[in-house]
């Protein structure tokens, strides 16, 4: 791959990622013209190849874990049918999305995001009955991104460099809604019979103690979506904690706190 | 459509694994902004409300993660003699 030079104005550079990344509206892509007028760009996609293959990156990463029979079937299946999915090719509302940037490289890959798509179709389908999330969860979680306005977004924090250092993950939380969800790799499969993960709230407006967030479990390593099942109404959260309880989980914590998520002040 | 450029099922699906590999070698905070503008579709401007931080920042962990992953992408098929993509 040729890499061309990045422009020198920093104006310009922002327009080519949010291309990349969200697409632009009309007057921002005469805003970039005019750029382009006065300083020249070798190539005003140069973001764009990394930008669809972090889409992908992110499609393959959500939809595992698919049963390692299931994802050789369906790659089996990409490289039989390939150059006969383009009709399922799915609609997209931005402009500039990663397939459509994909589609202008080359009809070929266009092709096999389109397959892609698909595949990932299916793969909706396996997780709807796939034990580990529930049905439509992911949209959900989205749904609840998009449209809340008070959405909180927070990284997960190991309490400990030495445990659980390694997962990932995040909370997305709505006060107004009182309805969140928890998001979580790498976590470690638990026994239910022996213990539990159990969430908690720190919301001193309300009360010294955390609420209870509910229990959870985790039974196959990859992503993991929990809905946030708040006992009581949380008003002003400041921490999402999570510990491992006996099972059923308990009422004050006894348990080691592995996982924070501090609201940022 | 334009020059054609010949790539393979396996292929691409490698040119996916070295992404997401690349992606892991990336900040939290340039993850978590790429994740949501191209996965999630969120503007900078959204993305900058509901992390609370600001815009400036969104934009600057996007664009230095891009480049980042540009570069690595690039290096690798620099290492693999491959070319042909422009």
């Amino acid at each position: 791959m040729t890499l061309h030079p990045m422009p020198h104005s920093e104006e310009l550079l922002n327009l080519l990622v949010e291309r990349a990344t969200t697409g632009i509206t009309d007057d921002r892509q005469r805003e970039l013209d005019q750029l382009i007028a006065n300083e020249p760009c070798d190539d005003v996609g140069l973001f764009d190849h990394a930008a669809s293959l972090v889409e992908l990156a992110f499609v393959d990463q959500n939809f595992e874990p698919l049963p390692a029979h299931l994802k050789s079937t369906l790659l089996h299946s990409a490289e039989r049918d390939f150059g006969h999915v383009a009709e399922h090719a799915p609609t997209r509302t931005r402009t500039n999305t990663p397939s459509n940037r994909l589609a202008t490289k080359s009809t070929l890959r266009w092709q096999f995001v389109s397959w892609l798509a698909t595949a990932a179709a299916i793969a909706v389908a396996v997780a709807a009955w796939w034990p580990e999330n529930s049905p439509g969860i992911h949209e959900q979680r989205t749904q609840l991104l998009a449209e809340a306005n008070d959405a909180t977004f927070i990284a997960w924090t190991a309490t400990s460099p030495d445990r659980l250092a390694d997962v990932e993950g995040d909370v997305v939380w709505s006060t107004d809604q009182q309805a969140g969800f928890m998001r979580f790799r790498g976590l470690p499969v638990n026994d239910p019979t022996k213990s539990q993960y159990q969430l908690w709230i720190v919301d001193p407006s309300r009360d010294k103690h955390p609420v209870d967030g509910g229990v959870f479990d985790v039974s196959v390593d990859g992503e993991l979506i929990v809905p946030i099942r708040a006992k009581l109404k949380v008003t002003s959260p400041q921490v999402f904690a999570i510990t491992k309880e006996q099972s059923g989980g308990v009422v004050v914590s006894s348990g080691p706190l592995l996982l924070v998520a501090k609201v940022p002040a | 459509m334009g020059q054609e450029v010949g790539v393979e099922p396996a292929e691409l699906n490698d040119e996916v694994q070295r992404a997401k590999q690349a992606l892991s070698t990336l900040n939290e905070e340039q993850q978590n902004a790429l994740r949501l503008s191209i996965y999630e579709g969120f503007s900078h401007g959204e993305i900058a409300k509901r992390m609370d931080v600001p815009l400036g920042t969104v934009k600057t962990n996007i664009r230095r993660g891009l480049m980042r992953l540009r570069s690595m992408l690039a290096d690798h098929d620099n290492d693999d003699g491959a070319g042909g993509d422009s």
